[in-house]
């Protein structure tokens, strides 16, 4: 069973150890997959903590359609929509500036080199590219969930991705960064 | 950066926070809320509560054979044609809670003409317009939005909507993401707080216009949490842009109009 369903459940039946489990297991993926949706670490975290808020307040329903990591997901990048909607989000660059700890958790979330390299280069593309491709590719959620969490359908997520794919090799050659093809 | 345990306590602290405040708001309800999901496939009352009191001078309801004047029709989806401040007559009366009577208004125009019934509630604030009254045409340049067109609402008969209704997918949260280019961008109510919408999304129900509850989430200037607000709201649907199925909420005392979008399933059909 989806262990997040698992603890969705657990918490649903009264037991407040199942949120603490949720938190676990997805805040650090949450609050970086927001960084990328906002550009902003403060907004990022308060995103991510609305979200859960908003699970343990309104106990919406999970149908189990999709993974419970999927649905959190699309419900944490609702919540950075709005509120994006209210605040101008930094430019990337002065937002990674910020000495709020958000470098330590990449690093701790992203341990493998390659990847970090990888990552670094996210920050220099277009925000939806970073968005979906921070979900395939270091969240490891297929085409469809990707999908699903940005609120797009799967023929424009795939079109999506395959531009950002392109935009990345770009930034990661100019680095000599040894690209392999998917 | 926060850890974990921290994290839990304050989103904990939050939800015990909003169950407090709910509480409140239940043991001070006004007016009974819950009974203006009574008023049917018309449109019913905006409720506006805030520490268990409305925001506006409650008026005497009309009762039934008196005569009244209407409000403004002001559904905001036209512009009113002439038969603003008509007066009608109550026909009806329905108790429907002890606390809250729906009242049919029937509407007329200067010639006798009727023009549709509003519905009114104990305190005085709907008179929010039927169908009848509502444009059968595309109409453009609404004073909610930045300009755009709503496709026609003749079709929106009861039967053809409660068929539509399995047609659609629930959306989880709608966004502004999900809203057309003319949406007015209103994120804001009364200034200081947020919608959060989709607790009552009413999946499943015919996609008349009926009542909607709707969450918002206070938050001062630097944005923290500071309080909750449960409004009701009309919502209509206005069938057939893009793939989206969209609804429009009208906050008949606020010059706002809300926009949600729900969209098809893959095996929706056309309009």
């Amino acid at each position: 069973m989806d262990k997040g369903a698992e603890a969705w459940r657990q918490y649903l039946d009264g037991d407040d150890d199942g949120i603490a489990r949720l938190i676990a297991m997805y805040w650090d993926g949450l609050v970086l997959f927001l960084y990328r949706c906002t550009a902003d670490w403060h907004m990022a975290e308060e995103a991510a903590e609305d979200t859960f808020v908003r699970l343990v307040t309104r106990r919406p329903h999970f149908s189990g359609k999709s993974s419970f990591k999927t649905w959190l997901y699309a419900i944490g990048h609702n919540t950075a929509c709005r509120a994006l909607g209210k605040k101008r989000p930094l430019p990337l660059s002065e937002a990674e500036a910020q000495p709020d700890g958000g470098a330590e958790l990449e690093e701790a979330y992203i341990r493998d080199e390659r990847r970090q390299a990888v990552h670094r280069a996210l920050g220099r593309l277009s925000p939806d590219y970073r968005r979906v491709l921070w979900l395939t590719y270091f969240e490891e959620f297929s085409n469809r969930e990707a999908a699903l969490i940005l609120k797009r359908s799967v023929h424009a997520t795939e079109v999506l991705l395959s531009r950002a794919r392109s935009a990345l090799k770009n930034e990661l050659q100019k680095e000599n960064f040894q690209y392999e093809d998917a | 950066m926060k850890t974990h345990d921290e994290i839990l306590s304050a989103v904990l602290a939050r939800r015990d926070a909003y169950l407090a405040a709910k509480e409140k708001r239940a043991r001070m309800a006004y007016g009974g809320v819950t009974a203006a999901v009574c008023c049917t496939a018309v449109a019913a009352s905006v409720w506006l509560w805030k520490g268990g009191k409305p925001d506006w001078p409650v008026k005497e309801a009309p009762t039934a054979g008196t005569t009244v004047t209407t409000a403004t029709p002001t559904d905001g989806f036209h512009e009113t044609t002439g038969e603003a401040e008509t007066a009608g007559t109550v026909t009806d009366a329905a108790q429907s809670e002890p606390t809250h009577t729906a009242v049919t208004t029937t509407r007329t125009d200067p010639t006798g003409t009727e023009k549709g019934t509003t519905m009114a509630s104990t305190s005085g604030i709907p008179l929010l317009t039927t169908q009848a009254e509502r444009p059968t045409t595309a109409t453009t340049d609404h004073a909610f939005g930045t300009g755009g067109t709503i496709p026609p609402t003749e079709s929106e008969s009861t039967t053809t909507q409660a068929a539509a209704s399995s047609r659609y997918t629930e959306i989880d949260d709608p966004t502004e993401e999900q809203l057309p280019e003319w949406f007015p961008h209103v994120t804001a109510f009364e200034g200081e707080y947020d919608l959060l919408p989709g607790g009552s999304w009413p999946l499943g129900e015919p996609l008349g216009p009926q009542d909607l509850w709707l969450h918002y989430e206070g938050r001062d200037e630097n944005g923290r949490y500071v309080g909750d607000k449960i409004v009701t709201a009309t919502f209509y649907t206005v069938e057939g842009w893009a793939d989206k199925e969209i609804l429009a909420l009208k906050f008949r005392d606020y010059d706002t109009v809300l926009y949600y979008a729900r969209q098809e399933s893959t095996d929706a059909t056309k309009y």
